[in-house]
């Protein structure tokens, strides 16, 4: 599968860690046990001096996995090119092996909900996350997107397939064929 | 040279403020282009050494204030309360039933050099002992400083200053000269020109850090600056001097870790350390700048009266 071949084409970096600010001190402390740090895109994206010495603090020192909460790749109104605009380039400037964001909705008709929203399992969402998938891919080829499945507590209901058939249709589309799951 | 003797007041001064910028200008940047060392820009080290982040800070004078903070909050020294005051000055002595065995060589000598009868903080510095003392302690991480290139080297500075200072001494000087001999003394803007120059000139070549150091040194103060928060509930003691060291974040009062080391008792009825440990430090910051200006007054006055220089003393 594509995906399989996607995956290992990832360098292997070993076990790390998600940054948070309050264990700043303690993840310098243990440096050499981190491989490499996440860090979210969206604390990043309209930073004040401070958090962008605080990326090149950390840039400088670790492997860093950039990982996006708030794109909306499930929306069916599309990709806020603004948005992918910034994305672009914070991933450009951190240059990490790979970048990760969620399949889910977390907005619409201008709302942002603030909320990782799951996607109904059905064709035409699976349409419209491989559409939104093709243009994020456009606007950022490299490196590698990863996407990741929620979890989620409400459930819209409407589902025409499980949601394993669905992540296996969606990894088998050419537009979603090196993202992983 | 006659057209620079001939020129106008104005018009020279103008002509001597461009030399100034230009010479100032080219010193900066000669400053910044300091040998960086050979290797990478250093890493944060995962166990800062509070002596060097507190040298990289301010020299071999951080590091003197960081030895008597630590013993002082290891309980080993104290403030002579009841007596403290002394010519206006606050003593330092060494605490009652403190015993110094486990202290480093270097600190143990401090300790010793502090006595039972207490000392000021410009006293205690004073003694040859206690800068052989510093000095050890520096000796243990300055080679690698040097190495990695975090230290503009001291001869660079001094290159730096001789070689931007001596056009615009030049220059003045001779203007100057030609002014007098003709008689006229409205010199006051040429004189104040040079001096404005030379002030400026000794900040730029005064900086201790390369900008690889400055850059290490703002990074590993960067990455431990949130531990504050964790030493208040770990308050071991290197944990807190790295703070002291590389944030000049001074601990919150600990009573379990107090009451350990008989720094304040059941009732709280002494003065808890953190609060002395600030106090000690705003002695110490007022005792070093007297002594500083003393100093520099007196070689000043030496110079001036053509008496032999004299070694220098104490730390920094």
């Amino acid at each position: 599968m594509a995906a399989t071949s996607g995956l290992a084409a990832l360098p292997a970096l070993g076990a790390g860690l998600g940054f948070r600010e309050p264990f700043r001190a303690g993840i310098f402390r243990h440096r050499e046990r981190i491989a490499a740090l996440e860090i979210t895109i969206e604390h990043y994206l309209d930073a004040d001096a401070a958090k962008r010495d605080e990326l090149e603090l950390l840039r400088s020192h670790f492997p860093l996995i950039p990982h996006g909460l708030e794109l909306s790749l499930g929306s069916a109104e599309g990709i806020d090119e603004r948005r992918l605009e910034r994305y672009a380039r914070l991933i450009e400037r951190v240059s990490p092996p790979w970048w990760s964001e969620h399949v889910a909705f977390t907005g619409a008709g201008g709302v942002e909900i603030g909320h990782l929203a799951p996607v109904p399992f059905t064709p035409e969402s699976l349409d419209v996350l491989c559409a939104n998938i093709e243009q994020t891919r456009k606007a950022i080829p490299l490196p590698p997107l990863i996407l990741e499945n929620i979890t989620y507590t409400l459930d819209w209901g409407g589902h025409e397939m499980s949601e394993g058939s669905f992540w296996l249709l969606c990894v088998a589309r050419p537009a979603a064929a090196c993202c992983l799951t | 040279m006659d057209w620079i003797a001939n020129m106008p007041g104005p018009q020279f001064l103008g002509l001597y403020a461009s030399l100034i910028a230009v010479a100032l200008a080219g010193a900066y940047f000669a400053m910044r282009a300091s040998p960086q060392g050979d290797g990478l820009q250093p890493v944060v080290p995962s166990s800062p050494d509070p002596y060097e982040m507190a040298y990289l800070r301010g020299g071999e004078m951080e590091v003197s204030k960081l030895a008597l903070i630590e013993l002082a909050r290891g309980g080993y020294i104290q403030e002579r309360v009841g007596t403290a005051l002394r010519g206006g000055k606050v003593l330092l002595g060494q605490s009652e039933g403190a015993s110094p065995s486990r202290l480093s060589a270097p600190l143990r000598q401090i300790f010793d050099l502090v006595g039972g009868d207490g000392k000021s903080p410009g006293e205690l510095m004073r003694e040859s002992g206690f800068r052989g003392a510093v000095g050890q302690i520096v000796a243990r991480f300055e080679p690698r400083v040097q190495r990695e290139g975090l230290l503009v080297p001291t001869g660079r500075k001094m290159a730096v200053f001789l070689y931007t200072a001596m056009p615009i001494l030049s220059l003045g000087g001779y203007k100057l000269a030609v002014a007098l001999s003709k008689g006229r003394y409205n010199v006051g803007f040429l004189i104040i020109f040079t001096l404005v120059a030379l002030i400026a000139l000794r900040a730029i070549t005064s900086q201790r850090l390369t900008a690889r150091g400055k850059k290490y040194f703002w990074q590993t103060q960067e990455a431990y600056r949130g531990e504050t928060g964790e030493a208040v509930l770990d308050a071991t003691p290197g944990r807190q001097l790295r703070h002291v060291a590389a944030c000049r974040v001074v601990r919150r009062p600990d009573p379990v870790w107090d009451r350990e080391r008989g720094l304040c008792d059941d009732a709280g009825s002494r003065p808890q350390p953190a609060l002395r440990v600030v106090r000690l430090r705003i002695v110490l910051r007022i005792e070093l700048q007297r002594r500083r200006l003393w100093r520099r007054l007196r070689r000043l006055w030496r110079r001036l009266a053509g008496w032999p220089r004299c070694p220098r003393s104490g730390p920094g």
